[in-house]
């Protein structure tokens, strides 16, 4: 779900208006935010990691040159901030017992239609924590947010081979890890 | 047992077979467990790809979330120089309620007001250069026949940018004169004989107007 941020109002920022700055927070916090929660799979984080990315935003707002997409950019920044956060989490393991906490996954019925909350994070922390930070990056960006592989590879600056080869893996960890899932229901049964 | 034909089932559930390999995998998915089983993995995983894509996650409050990222921001204190500037205030202050120190503030008034004499011709440099350019630009206008919307419109946002530009200037300039104006008015409060000190060594050592340090007197 891609947005339209108005040409005019990244130059009012550029310029430093404050007020401008707190328009394009509106406009695109939630995206910000889902694009966080997607990456880090916990609520608490993907907050923290929205409001940092926002600040780099302000911060080197001046380095974004606008033949490019406005949009590439914003991934850029919060995709880098997100993998800063699962390499800082990848250092200090014991935030990974906070996954205890969520939602048990072999006990939930059929998949509904629609998911609850708790449902997406418990399931996206499951992935982000099986795959590679790299790997993770490519299935959010190409799967959940329906990039195309070249402007995957402009924000992760890797080459659309290494995409596609990542994107190949990453799928397939993931089938791997619904398949456990089911074996583990099928087993509580 | 692994069957041959395992790799073929992906390409057979992204509809990427001609006709006839199609044909033939649809037959053989009957009698093969194998990649029946792995047909139904590629489906049942697409299936939750499908409602993770489909879930978008929202802030509980986005208005305090706006609030929170714009008290973080405030872009004057952002700034190293300015940083620097508020130290030696402080510094100044602290110095100030303690009189026997009285020469060592007037060094430190010099210097502060050293950088306040550079950072305000650093403003004024930038305003001149943004009038230079504005004036450059009005010199080019072409008539209003040659004009199109599209050109008009541009240059009224242009225009809209570098008037954003001048306040930003100019409330940095208000800003540090109220800091200076502040140090002067508790010094000439609390000790009016190095406030008469420094407006001397002041006017001894930049070329400053008098009338321009009335300006700050009366304040
Ligand atoms: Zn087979």
């Amino acid at each position: 779900m891609p947005i339209e941020i108005p040409y005019d109002l990244i130059q009012l920022v550029k310029a430093g208006d404050q007020q401008s700055f707190g328009k394009l927070i509106d406009k695109c916090s939630n995206y910000v935010y889902g694009i966080a929660l997607k990456m880090l799979g916990d609520a608490d984080d993907a907050h923290d990691a929205a409001q940092e990315s926002f600040i780099k935003i302000w911060q080197k707002i001046h380095t974004y040159k606008s033949h490019f997409k406005f949009t590439t950019w914003l991934y850029k920044i919060v995709i880098n901030t997100c993998l800063d956060r699962l390499r800082d989490r990848n250092r200090d393991n014991t935030i990974f017992q906070k996954v205890d906490d969520h939602t048990d996954l072999t006990t939930t019925t059929e998949p509904k239609m629609e998911f609850e909350e708790q449902e997406f994070i418990a399931y996206i922390r499951m992935i982000s924590e099986r795959l590679s930070p790299r790997q993770h990056s490519v299935f959010v960006l190409h799967d959940l947010e329906e990039l195309g592989q070249e402007e995957i590879a402009k924000i992760l600056n890797m080459s659309k081979g290494s995409v596609k080869s990542n994107l190949y893996h990453a799928r397939k960890a993931i089938r791997k890890i619904l398949i456990s899932l089911d074996k583990a229901k099928t087993n509580a049964l | 047992m692994k069957c041959e034909n395992l790799e073929k089932i992906d390409l057979y559930f992204e509809k990427k077979l001609n006709d006839q390999e199609r044909a033939f995998i649809a037959e053989h998915l009957e009698t093969c467990d194998a990649c029946h089983g792995y047909l139904n993995d590629l489906k049942h995983t697409d299936r939750v790809i499908g409602q993770l894509k489909s879930f978008n996650p929202e802030l509980a409050n986005p208005l305090a979330f706006r609030n929170e990222v714009l008290a973080k921001i405030n872009p004057i204190q952002e700034s190293v120089f300015q940083s620097t500037l508020d130290r030696i205030v402080e510094a100044i202050i602290s110095i100030l309620v303690k009189p026997a120190t009285k020469y060592a503030f007037v060094a430190f008034a010099a210097i502060f007001f050293g950088l306040f004499v550079y950072q305000q011709s650093m403003i004024f440099q930038k305003m001149d250069d943004l009038e230079k350019r504005m004036e450059s630009k009005a010199e080019n206008v072409p008539t209003s026949r040659e004009l199109s919307l599209e050109t008009f419109f541009k240059r009224k946002e242009a225009k809209m940018i570098e008037e954003k530009h001048t306040d930003n200037l100019l409330n940095e300039h208000r800003y540090l004169q109220l800091k200076y104006t502040i140090l002067l008015k508790v010094l000439k409060d609390r000790h009016p004989d190095t406030y008469r000190e420094f407006i001397q060594k002041i006017e001894k050592e930049t070329q400053l107007p008098t009338d321009k340090s009335n300006d700050y007197e009366d304040l």
